[in-house]
């Protein structure tokens, strides 16, 4: 093993114990943060989960400092040259800002025509009674029920904030609007990526190891086929009745739908490699199980771009739907108790949230592949641009128009 | 070498064949034998999913069950035997007043055509309405037949909402994917708007489709959350299929003379049937889900109302056979409806090689 | 080391997709000595890649077997590496990676991989791209890699299947230099299928004729090497051009015409 691969692992094995580490730094300098420990439950303030989140990442940048910099400079550049960008992008495709534009401006111009209806909340709702009412309202929402538990031990966040709220008009601070957003988001954050992590490595695992065996691969077919067209959606009520209703069950629930997806695009996407690569590799001399997983799995690579943003697409759904039909916890609650009381406006802030890290999440998923496929030819924008032969069968059809005039 | 061992090593050829294609149905059904197996060891007493998974075919026994085989359909526990006996009629539902027909009209209190498209398009004849009409007074509901009651037309109710949905979302999408090749100004506009709706888990939507028509209009609920859905997939997919056309067919089309109609006819049209029939199937299995979850968040009738009822049940009776069958019920009929397309998809590409592969 | 090739009674009977059986190898007999260039010619579609493919050991034969020495052809096998038609260079892995795949197969020690990967990757003069990836290379050169894979696997048997076919005609000739070169550097048994004459007559010792899956003849190229435009314009040359069009069904007039 080379030194630097050596020196590589030592990083990730180091980085992940202090995780723990630097939390317990924390704890020792206890003026940094509060922290109790009773019947199971852990308390913590705010300022620890900060301080052990400063730590943890110090880390990164002491170890890799060169590179810790280069991307602090580059995300400064990044910010600095913003505007022109902007600027840019309105220069060069105007239509794409035009129609949102209209878009927004014709929301807003409906919300005054549409009929109020006999709700307490608007059917349509402003911009000026989403942001000034909904959004500040959801001061509410930050409240000391929560409580994130996993395997017998709870985390408080209550404590968490720094002045708890209070009920009534006067504890309405945007402070608290945006703890509220923030908690929420974590617990449906924390579900999605519980459940996406076990559904995507078990789904990789499986659907590359099955095709191994011919008969494995024959035999799964049928089942596999039946599970992933089983609507998962309409399944959630009994997922609730048999799992319950806490991380374990989200975990369980969505890495299940995540997995079943995966593993048969997985198979196709063994299945697709093409068959002149294994037999150049069989016919140099290596083992089965050489070329599975050097030629195979390498090969099958590309074409799970597609299913690894769709399993995004799908742990989505499960965990806002999930939450929607009985957490206590998340946006989807959000959503269902926005429902509850028929606001509207709370469900577009919900919205937008959710729309934002969902394409946060289809970068990252985006990311990760390109990652592991640096190898593939780029694909040369502007040779499948339909758009530009449309155009030219426009130009070619004005020519021949004039021709027959 | 003789003729005769010509006809040896054909034969040998032919065998091989045969042999093949025995052993890939066998190790189907083994596939499914195996898939019931592990459903039935779940639902064991020993397992510890012995309460929230109930056996496929009855209570008596897994191994007694497979043995009697279909009889084991008429025993109550199982899901598929829960499901076989309340397709008609349901005490359980009738106990609820959970019933199928808004229309109390007497002329068609017992025409199921009718109360099926009653049920659809909301439809209700009350004592209110015959007020106001001075129509006969409406049937009382304890009299309603007891089709009314069934699992099945609930069922119907759903599947005609879904593949109405499906149908028009097909269309618009596939009509604003298709122009904007001829037009690609449709797809700077609708480009943007599609992949916001479309990154966003759809199932944010939803809750704006129940606000907004629930109460009102109820068909508009789910026929229109299914539409939304579609529309946005086949959309995306007409694009993707367009351009995954060679652009040296389109030029060499253009070198013969082409002109925009008769390249979009000849070329585009039939050389994106593939794509766009692989993203169909795709769009009308994730419909099922997202139909049915709309009825179970505020509906009155249908499949996922039916869900919705037993979600509520279940905690008292402790009984999950319901839920699992009628969620085993979509999984079959999603399956059933997707070979059905797979058949028409494959006559419809014969041409290409990729259409062949679909599936199997 | 070196082994005589023989192929013994071999058929091959595909299943057409209308489901008609089709016989892609007729009774096929005949023996390569250690050595030889041996170049299998025929119209596309009378069995030269299932020919190749069998004693590849990619496709098993219906009846019939072939030998290399007193063993059986099985399966596919570091002792007789193939060149493809198709571009089959890994994409995945670096150029150097690609030519190191069957040595790592073959659990070569780290010291000896490297040399022999550095000498063929020399030899085929792609000292200077070790480092890239496939994609950054042109289609003769990824060829070149596929070349100096199969060499460096160390079998006493290459087989190529049409590998120069998808190139221009000036990186061909130069591949066919470079084919030449390293064979009589390390004397390979080496099976060439084409369906170009000229190839043929520029590598050959022998070129094996095939017919709707049957070996119609087997002519010997005594030509002299180095094969340049003279010798190829000789009488003798001439004689072989017109068996070989002779036996594919063409005559001499329909070939003056084309």
């Amino acid at each position: 093993m080379s030194l630097t691969r050596l020196l590589r692992i030592l990083f990730w094995v180091g980085w992940a114990a202090w995780i723990f580490g630097s939390g317990l730094v924390v704890l020792a300098f206890s003026s940094l943060g509060d922290w109790q420990f009773e019947e199971g439950t852990l308390h913590l303030t705010w300022q620890f989960i900060s301080f052990w989140v400063v730590l943890w990442w110090a880390y990164t940048f002491v170890f890799r400092y060169r590179r810790s910099v280069a991307a602090v400079i580059r995300i400064g550049k990044g910010i600095v040259r913003l505007p022109e960008r902007i600027l840019n992008a309105v220069k060069n495709n105007p239509l794409f800002f035009i129609t949102w534009a209209v878009l927004l401006v014709g929301w807003q111009i409906v919300s005054y025509i549409a009929p109020k209806g006999t709700l307490e909340h608007p059917l349509v709702p402003g911009f000026d009674y989403i942001i000034y009412n909904a959004l500040y309202r959801l001061s509410g929402n930050w409240d000391l029920f929560g409580g994130f538990s996993f395997a017998g031990l709870t985390l408080q966040f209550g404590e968490l904030a720094p002045f708890p709220a209070i009920e009534g008009a006067e504890s309405r601070t945007w402070t608290a609007v945006f703890l509220a957003l923030g908690f929420h988001s974590f617990m449906t954050l924390s579900r999605l990526v519980a459940g996406l992590g076990v559904g995507l490595i078990a789904g990789l695992a499986t659907g590359l190891a099955l095709p191994y065996w011919s008969a494995l691969r024959q035999i799964s077919w049928a089942p596999f086929n039946f599970l992933r067209m089983i609507p998962l959606l309409a399944a959630i009520p009994w997922m609730q009745f048999a799992l319950g209703v806490d991380l374990r069950a989200t975990t369980l629930f969505i890495g299940f739908g995540v997995w079943v997806m995966l593993v048969v695009a997985t198979m196709n996407a063994v299945a697709n490699v093409p068959d002149r690569y294994i037999e150049s590799a069989r016919t140099l001399g290596a083992s089965r199980l050489r070329t599975y997983f050097k030629v195979v799995v390498p090969g099958a690579m590309p074409e799970l771009r597609t299913a690894l943003l769709l399993a995004g697409g799908l742990g989505w759904s499960l965990t806002i739907a999930a939450e929607f039909l009985g957490f206590p916890t998340g946006l989807g609650f959000m959503a269902a108790a926005a429902v509850q009381e028929t606001n509207t406006a709370r469900l577009v802030i919900v919205a937008i949230v959710v729309a934002f890290y969902s394409l946060l999440t289809f970068y990252l998923l985006n990311q990760m592949f390109n990652r592991m496929v640096s190898w593939m030819p780029q694909r040369v924008s502007g040779t499948t641009d339909i758009s530009k032969v449309a155009g030219a069968a426009g130009a070619a059809g004005r020519a021949g128009d004039q021709l027959h005039e | 070498m003789t003729s005769t061992d010509v006809l040896d090593v054909r034969a040998k050829a032919q065998r091989d064949k045969r042999r093949r294609r025995i052993a890939s149905i066998v190790y189907i059904a083994i596939g499914i034998t195996l898939f019931f197996v592990a459903w039935v060891l779940l639902s064991l007493e020993a397992s510890p999913w012995h309460y929230d998974i109930p056996p496929p075919f009855g209570a008596v026994g897994p191994f007694q069950d497979i043995l009697q085989g279909v009889w084991g359909l008429f025993r109550e526990e199982g899901a598929i035997a829960h499901f076989w006996s309340n397709l008609g009629t349901s005490q359980d539902m009738r106990i609820k007043f959970v019933h199928a027909c808004p229309d109390l009209h007497p002329a068609n209190v017992n025409n199921p055509f009718r109360q099926v498209a009653s049920s659809l398009m909301g439809w209700k004849y009350t004592s209110d309405t015959a007020a106001l009409t001075g129509g006969p007074l409406p049937v009382p509901i304890g009299q309603l037949p007891d089709y009314c009651y069934g699992y099945g037309i609930h069922l119907v109710v759903t599947i005609i909402r879904i593949l109405l949905g499906a149908a028009f979302g097909t269309i618009a999408g596939l009509a604003i994917g298709l122009s904007s090749l001829v037009f690609p100004k449709v797809a700077q506009v609708f480009t943007p708007i599609a992949s916001f709706f479309g990154t966003a888990p759809i199932f944010i939507a939803a809750p704006f489709f129940v606000i907004w028509f629930g109460v009102e209009v109820p068909i508009m609920t789910t026929i229109g959350l299914v539409t939304f859905y579609t529309t946005l997939l086949m959309y995306f997919f007409s694009r993707r299929a367009a351009e995954n056309i060679p652009v040296g067919i389109v030029e060499s089309a253009l070198t013969l003379g082409g002109t925009p109609r008769s390249i979009f006819r000849w070329v585009y049209l039939p050389g994106t049937v593939p794509e766009i029939a692989g993203g169909f199937r795709i769009a009308l299995a994730g419909a099922w889900g997202l139909g049915v979850l709309v009825e179970v968040l505020g509906i009155q009738v249908g499949g996922g109302h039916l869900i919705d009822i037993w979600r509520f049940l279940i905690g008292q009776l402790q009984a999950p056979s319901a839920l699992v069958a009628l969620i085993t019920f979509y999984g079959v009929l999603a399956v059933v409806v997707d070979a059905l397309l797979l058949v028409i998809i494959r006559y419809l590409t014969r041409w290409s090689e990729a259409g062949r592969r679909l599936g199997l | 080391m070196s082994r005589v090739v023989s192929f013994e009674g071999l058929w091959c009977v595909f299943e057409h997709r209308s489901g008609q059986l089709v016989n892609a190898l007729h009774d096929v007999n005949f023996e390569v000595q250690p050595g030889e260039f041996v170049c299998v010619v025929g119209r596309s579609g009378h069995g030269k890649t299932t020919l190749l493919r069998v004693l590849a050991g990619l496709q098993p034969p219906t009846a019939g077997q072939i030998r290399l020495g007193e063993e059986v052809v099985e399966g596919p096998g570091a002792d007789r590496a193939m060149v493809f038609q198709q571009d089959t260079v890994f994409p995945w892995l670096h150029v150097r990676d690609n030519v190191e795949f069957g040595l790592r197969a073959l659990k070569v020690d780290d010291e000896e991989r490297k040399s022999t990967t550095a000498h063929w990757l020399d030899a085929v003069g792609l000292t200077d791209f070790a480092d890239s990836w496939p994609r950054e290379l042109s289609g003769g050169m990824r060829k070149r890699v596929a070349l100096a894979a199969a060499m460096a696997v160390g079998s006493d048997v290459i087989l190529m299947d049409e590998p120069f076919g998808s190139l221009d005609y000036f990186t061909r000739r130069n591949l066919h230099d470079v084919l030449l070169d390293l064979w009589e550097e390390t004397q390979k048994t080496i099976f060439f299928v084409t369906h170009d004459i000229e190839e043929a007559l520029i590598l050959a010792d022998r070129v094996i004729l095939l017919a709707e899956g049957k070996l119609v003849d087997d002519i010997p190229v005594d030509l002299p090497r180095p094969r340049d435009e003279d010798v190829r314009a000789s009488a003798g040359a001439v004689d072989i051009t017109k068996t070989i069009l002779a036996h594919l069904g063409i005559t001499e007039e329909e070939a003056t015409q084309v």
